[in-house]
């Protein structure tokens, strides 16, 4: 299902809150974990099963790993983490590491599974592994802590407002939550304007701007003028920017709504004035996830400058690979990897202190590295940036008259995606979420939202591959 | 009765509170309340059949999942389709492409229906035809266009709103001329999104006047009347708009969107009606229908409405309205298909719209395709 769906809204959320809020606290977990198997299994009932599998036999890991001696422990580790990253990998990686094998020998060496990946299994599998994770480093230092219980831990896992699309959560940021929450009328309030604000981001914003971005792609990637490709490159940044922060945030309000805060995963991205800055305020706790239990285990910046470099390397290499299993997605990884290098030798810090070059630096290069990420085939990305320096392969057969009409069609709506990408809309709502003009606002752009859902406009899900 | 009374109070303050607590959540709520009781009510008191079996219809309608579930002209990027596509198998269009042509020919002035033997079918048709196309005219002495359809095993369809045609509508044969640009500057195209394409790639734009858009469809037409001047980019009426120059020939290509909202006899009554406008308005200008552009193998979902049968079907419905005479036919399909009818997956993008050369070839085509009196 999805948040932005009327199936959702207008039943599932309907019926679940109503049954959650009259449900009496103790049993509220077992409410939540039922329902967040009846939203999954609305979308995806095959996989019900692979999920609920992998939650339990992570649980007896769970156990395996708190119960033995620290000789054991150890084992069981990384067993848990062979278990849950093989599975990933059969689902994800499995296709894409044949046909990979395929072109490098010649022939190929695995057969072609094609199998269809399921729903959220990047963001479970990583927060189970992050589960495990701290349980286990808090063991090896002594730590007490409770022993959690399977209701508990599948709760966590499998709760629906984070499930499909994060934040990755860290259990010590809800455990208390977990055991007890409160759930009150100003919470469900609060949340539910924040729902609103997301789904807002997602549905008036971003599926609307994505539309120029298919749009100018129908065209064909060969032959743009230099002002097209661009636009095209600015319309796609924004459409996965609100779709994601939009997604995100509905995930906060709906959390909020139950009776959890979680943290932000989007704070102001496109404000950032380098990429190192830009990695800190976009996908948050993704980039958290890699930081704790990728790069620091790994030995982080505390050792020599080699191997420092080839933590960086490796966890960027990482990142990308999880949006997708596609080469151009590690080159994305990889493009980060050298400009935040490159950053940190030379010049970094003279843009952190220059607003102008700073924003202008990220302007030119943000655009860039989304058409990298948005275009899957070597030969259309190589096409696309082509037409984006003035060199279209073909020609120009979409140039200046389809500028102009896009321009005067899209021209409002890329005004409010600038005027969203700063920090103004947020602190707003933030400062003024009580007064009665913004409870207006928030109610227009909630029946907004659901009349274009209503009407069947384009309401893509961008992370089916996730 | 001091209880009850103290219960009241309690309950009319209990809601005040929440009221204060959570204005917007309340407001929401009883709103939607509200207007999703008005609008119940207003079904069931404008609704001439009895309401059980409305609502029965109307909540099983594929339409209603389908416009929710499809994007009808701009559709999403490659997204839902590569989660829902592994799911759904395109069944596998028969396309007799042997030239086993039917004896059901059109010529409009009289429909020759020949017996349902093929051999003899195929026999009769072609002897007829070739004696059609030679010459044998109406008394003017003018050559009349044949429309041939190739027949093929019609697949069983369990839509209310679509049947399986049974057979593709050829391009109507008649001896037309390679014509050049200047063909086009009194001439009018109106369609929807893949004529915009054309309006964009063809190199026409500044010759003859376009009418189309995103969206637009017959159903909508007759409903509002109303199409974007692609001159001007406004909204205009279509029939005013058009009833100042003389056009001498009219290029329509209209159906795909009219997919979603109804049976194929309902996209034939209003092409009918689009159809008696325009030549009321121009009666002087020759009409050439365009059959809509087939959608790629990812697109095409037998569950609903949004597949290459239904639009054949739609595309045959508007074939047979093809007289010879003053209406012609054509169909750019084989160009850019399959041998199983889909569009060829390296030609699109979406599924719906060719690349821009795609649309260039196709220019060519309506060129290599013109009727000079």
């Amino acid at each position: 299902m999805l948040f932005s769906s009327l199936i959702f809204i207008f039943r599932f959320l309907i019926i679940f809150m109503l049954i959650y809020f009259l449900t009496p606290e103790r049993y509220r977990n077992i409410v939540l974990f039922a329902g967040s198997i009846v939203f999954y299994a609305a979308g995806e009932p095959r996989f019900v099963f692979i999920m609920l599998g992998s939650v339990c036999l992570n649980y007896v890991f769970y156990l395996l790993i708190r119960k033995s001696g620290a000789g054991s422990r150890k084992l069981f580790l990384i067993l848990m983490l062979l278990f849950n990253f093989a599975l990933l990998f059969v689902f994800k990686y499995w296709d894409f590491a044949a046909e990979t094998l395929t072109t490098i020998f010649g022939h190929p060496l695995m057969p072609v599974l094609k199998l269809v990946l399921p729903l959220g299994i990047s963001f479970y599998t990583f927060q189970i592994v992050s589960l495990q994770a701290d349980s286990y480093m808090a063991l090896q230092n002594g730590q007490e802590t409770r022993q959690i219980s399977f209701l508990t831990f599948a709760t966590y896992i499998i709760m629906f407002p984070q499930l499909v699309a994060g934040p990755i959560l860290k259990y010590d940021e809800v455990a208390s939550e977990m055991e007890h929450r409160i759930c009150s009328a100003e919470k469900a309030e609060d949340g539910f304007k924040l729902f609103i604000f997301g789904l807002a981001l997602k549905v008036l914003l971003a599926n609307k701007i994505g539309t120029l971005w298919s749009t100018i792609c129908m065209a064909g990637m060969d032959a743009l003028s230099a002002p097209m490709a661009w636009l095209g490159a600015f319309a796609y940044s924004f459409q996965i920017y609100f779709d994601f922060w939009g997604y995100s945030l509905m995930a906060m309000g709906l959390g909020e709504m139950l009776g959890f805060y979680f943290p932000e995963n989007f704070h102001d991205p496109y404000l950032a004035r380098t990429m190192t800055g830009f990695w800190r305020r976009w996908h948050i706790t993704l980039g958290r996830w890699f930081r704790e239990y990728v790069y620091i285990p790994m030995g982080g910046s505390r050792c020599s400058r080699e191997r420092t470099f080839r933590n960086i390397l490796i966890v960027w290499a990482l990142t990308g690979l999880w949006h997708g299993a596609s080469w151009n997605f590690v080159l994305w990884g990889l493009t980060f990897f050298v400009l935040i290098s490159l950053e940190k030798a030379f010049y970094g810090k003279y843009l952190e202190k220059n607003a102008v070059l700073g924003h202008l630096y990220m302007i030119l290069l943000i655009p860039v590295t989304w058409v990298i990420f948005a275009i899957t085939d070597f030969t259309d990305l190589l096409s696309y940036l082509r037409c984006m320096i003035g060199m279209p392969p073909a020609g120009v057969l979409t140039g200046a008259d389809q500028l102009f009409r896009y321009l005067r069609q899209y021209g409002l709506l890329l005004g409010f995606c600038v005027l969203f990408s700063t920090a103004i809309p947020m602190m707003l709502y933030q400062k003024y979420r009580k007064h009665w003009w913004m409870l207006l606002t928030l109610f227009a752009a909630f029946v907004f939202s659901v009349y274009e859902i209503a009407n069947g406009s384009s309401n893509p899900f961008l992370y089916f591959r996730f | 009765m001091a209880d009850k009374s103290r219960d009241k109070e309690e309950l009319k303050r209990g809601i005040r509170r929440m009221w204060h607590r959570c204005p917007l959540l309340m407001g929401t709520i009883c709103i939607f309340t509200v207007a999703g009781i008005m609008g119940a009510a207003k079904t069931a008191l404008t609704t001439p059949v009895p309401v059980g079996k409305y609502l029965a219809d109307h909540l099983t309608s594929p339409c209603w999942s389908d416009l929710t579930a499809m994007a009808e002209e701009v559709p999403e990027p490659d997204a839902v389709s590569a989660d829902a596509s592994a799911s759904v198998k395109p069944s596998k269009q028969e396309k007799d492409t042997t030239g086993e042509v039917s004896g059901e020919k059109n010529t409009g002035t009289a429909k020759k229906t020949v017996s349902a033997d093929s051999s003899t079918a195929l026999a009769a048709g072609v002897a007829s035809s070739d004696a059609d196309i030679a010459g044998e005219g109406d008394s003017a002495g003018q050559i009349i266009g044949v429309t041939k359809f190739v027949s093929y095993t019609p697949v069983k369809v369990s839509s209310r709103y679509y049947k399986d045609a049974g057979k593709t509508a050829l391009t109507t044969e008649y001896p037309y001329s390679e014509v050049k640009a200047d063909y086009f500057s009194d001439a009018l195209f109106i369609g929807d999104s893949r004529t915009l394409g054309l309006h964009d790639y063809s190199g026409w734009k500044d010759k003859a006047d376009f009418f189309c858009d995103n969206g637009f469809s017959a159903y909508q037409w007759v409903k509002d009347g109303k199409a974007v001047n692609q001159k001007t980019g406004k909204t205009v009426d279509l029939q005013s708009a058009i009833s100042g120059k003389k056009y001498g020939k009219i290029y329509l290509m209209v159906g795909m969107n009219d997919l979603g909202y109804g049976t194929t006899d309902l996209y034939v009554s209003d092409m009918k009606k689009m159809l008696a406008m325009l030549e009321k308005a121009q009666p002087q200008a020759i009409i050439y229908l365009m059959g809509n552009l087939h959608m790629a193998a990812s697109k095409s979902d037998m569950k609903g409405v949004y597949n290459n049968i239904s639009l054949n079907a739609k595309n045959v419905a508007m074939a047979s309205l093809a007289d010879g005479t003053r209406i012609f036919y054509l169909d750019v399909n084989p160009l850019f298909t399959d041998k199983n009818g889909y569009l060829k997956d390296e030609l699109t993008f979406d599924g719906f719209h060719l690349y821009a050369q795609g649309y260039q070839e196709w220019a060519d085509y309506i060129r290599k395709h013109g009727i000079v009196r």
